[in-house]
């Protein structure tokens, strides 16, 4: 019946019909938007996501099953097996993959997973323990990073995937210290246990971070190590809490250890600066003027201070605010040898402070033995910032030694180059005129309120 | 069948990649179709380039601004976003009291001698589907000439697959009243 009325219809659609349109407006047009189009796609590059998975598989099978009935299955199946087992979290592929790497998404999307399952599962302080071991995967993915960063030959790619993970490892800290603090508060019996299993992973953490903030000096690496020492200290401070107010049964054993444990690992750290900060000497040692006037430095008088340092009171000591102004100038032999001077006089300061350190940290673990344990852990915390401003200083002297050294050294090949063409060509004079901009001290601001 | 898929597929390329040159078969695929659905509307060619270019754009920007929504069908999305222009339109037209064209036919005036293909089957047609129902008149448009199926017309029109069928029944069955009581 209605067969020649769809006939009738169809005919709508034929090539003369008004209803098509103008083939060139069409190609037209198709140009005008693709222009438009190009000129608006941002240059960021699309990072992979999980839920692009559910969208190739309804390529093949229809939409609505994919997201109805294939993705709430294969999430169920996901949470049954993390809840029953730990061994995908451990054992998977995806385990070994770095950020960048295709599997990391899953990799992470696993932990989420374990995180929601622990949550609704467990208790506080096992979700603290999750924290912190999560915390510690980013700290060794941080470190293979910058292992792999020659292979990669990209320092931009590795500098951003560095801060993206120290990020997420800064973002577990802050999980784990509420954690910490639930555990105090509703499972105090739990709370040496738990204290232990962080001081354990702090140090696990900060080992790592300390390597790869050898090979790379980043800021946040830097300010990642304090906020885990920060957790550390924390959970010591909650034990002690727990102890002072009775809440569960904490033996003074066990306090005293978990004490100077912290204080063992400060004097780990401050032994480290001592090192990074030998090192950094040493460099700048091998760089001399171009005109052969030597500014070497007196590498023992840096590193040996002339005298130990008294201290009077724990309240005279303040965080060190050592620093060096950076600007850029040109470098010459006059400013070379202020770079030299500066940086000498303020590692010869960071030494000091150390020395002060060490003698605080002994002071800090008779204060332990006499069972004054809150007063030891004021002492250690006070000594633990001021390790990471000496730290901070030794990673910015480490940065200008670096740019002189390679300055110096670009400088020299240059002369190599000239000399070469000037034994080629006697006529031929060429001056080098080289002028390079690298941070050098402009002015010197040391000082040290680290009274002595 | 093998047409799906490869919508699909460049959809998939569309949110993954921000792939234009996908966005560009797509738009080649559907131009003519989506032409059609608006000039039915509007009856001027010109507004109705307008619209096909804003409605491509706007599929864009939709697109890549919401990759993380699912999008079960580009075809769907597509005559959805012509549709609420072509609302937009009217509501722009009623604001600024133009009067609506009811020929069919290009009438080319003194100062243009526009060659005007009059097409008496088509013109027949569009006059008896013009006196239908505004919804009456799209389901007929997407499924006699566009070749859709209910449930892409149903996405389209936001209803469900049973009201398009009771829908495209009705207006199938007036069409046919008023083609025999034209002739």
């Amino acid at each position: 019946m209605y067969k020649n009325t769809k006939e009738q219809l169809k005919v709508l659609k034929q090539n003369n019909s008004r209803m098509n349109p103008d083939r060139s407006w069409v190609l037209e047009n198709k140009e005008k938007m693709m222009c438009q189009i190009s000129n608006n796609i941002s240059d960021q590059k699309n990072t992979f996501s999980f839920s692009h998975i559910w969208d190739i598989i309804s390529v093949v099978l229809p939409g609505h099953m994919v997201y109805s009935v294939v993705r709430p299955m294969v999430v169920f199946l996901l949470i049954g097996a993390v809840a029953t087992s730990g061994w995908i979290a451990s054992v998977g592929a995806t385990v070994n993959s770095l950020p960048g790497d295709l599997g990391y998404g899953v990799k992470l999307a696993t932990e989420k997973t374990q995180e929601i399952v622990t949550a609704v599962t467990s208790s506080g302080d096992k979700e603290a323990q999750m924290h912190m071991e999560f915390a510690s995967r980013r700290a060794k993915e941080v470190k293979k990073v910058v292992e792999n960063k020659v292979a990669d030959n990209n320092a931009v790619q590795t500098s951003k995937k560095v801060d993206d993970t120290i990020k997420r490892l800064e973002k577990s800290i802050d999980s784990a210290n509420d954690k910490i603090k639930e555990v105090s508060e509703s499972q105090p019996e739990k709370i040496v246990e738990t204290s232990k299993a962080v001081a354990e992973k702090t140090k696990e953490i900060n080992d790592d971070l300390k390597e790869a903030g050898k090979e790379v000096g980043n800021a946040g690496i830097t300010e990642a190590k304090k906020k885990v020492t920060e957790v550390g200290l924390n959970a010591v401070e909650a034990v002690i809490k727990v102890k002072e107010e009775g809440s569960a049964e904490v033996s003074d054993e066990e306090v005293r250890d978990l004490v100077n444990n912290q204080i063992e690992n400060i004097l780990a750290d401050v032994d480290e600066i001592k090192t990074q900060a030998a090192d950094a000497i040493k460099g700048l040692d091998d760089v001399n003027t171009s005109e052969g006037g030597n500014t070497e430095m007196n590498i023992d008088s840096v590193l040996m201070p002339t005298s130990t340092p008294k201290v009077d009171s724990m309240s005279e000591i303040n965080s060190s605010t050592i620093e060096i102004n950076l600007t850029t100038t040109t470098i010459n032999n006059t400013n070379l040898a202020e770079v030299k001077t500066a940086v000498g006089e303020a590692i010869k300061k960071v030494n000091e402070t150390g020395v002060t350190s060490v003698q605080n940290l002994a002071d800090a673990k008779t204060l332990v033995a006499n069972n004054q344990i809150t007063e030891a852990i004021e002492k250690v915390k006070q000594i633990t910032g001021t390790t990471q401003a000496t730290e901070k200083v030794v990673t910015e002297v480490k940065k200008v030694v670096s740019s002189v050294v390679t300055q110096e050294t670009i400088k020299k090949e240059e002369n190599v180059v000239i000399e070469k063409t000037t034994s080629t060509s006697s006529s031929v004079k060429v001056e080098n005129t080289t002028s390079s901009s690298v941070p050098v001290v402009d002015e010197k601001k040391i000082s040290n309120s680290t009274r002595i | 069948m093998k047409q799906k898929i490869r919508e699909k597929i460049l959809l998939l390329k569309i949110k993954t990649k921000k792939d234009s040159a996908a966005f560009g078969e797509l738009y080649d695929i559907y131009v003519e179709k989506i032409y059609r659905f608006v000039f039915f509307k509007i009856n001027n060619k010109e507004e109705t380039e307008d619209i096909i270019s804003d409605v491509f754009l706007k599929v864009w920007n939709y697109l890549i601004e919401n990759r993380k929504i699912e999008i079960g069908s580009f075809s769907g999305l597509v005559y959805r976003v012509a549709r609420n222009n072509i609302i937009d339109f009217y509501r722009q037209r009623a604001k600024k009291q133009e009067c609506s064209l009811d020929s069919v036919i290009l009438i080319a005036d003194d100062d243009n001698y526009e060659k005007v293909e009059i097409n008496q089957e088509v013109e027949q047609i569009m006059k008896v589907i013009k006196k239908m129902k505004q919804e009456y008149q799209e389901v007929l448009l997407l499924r006699f000439v566009e070749d859709l199926s209910t449930a892409e017309i149903a996405s389209i029109l936001d209803k469900t697959s049973t009201s398009v069928r009771v829908i495209l029944h009705r207006a199938t069955k007036k069409l046919q009243e008023l083609m025999e009581s034209d002739l």
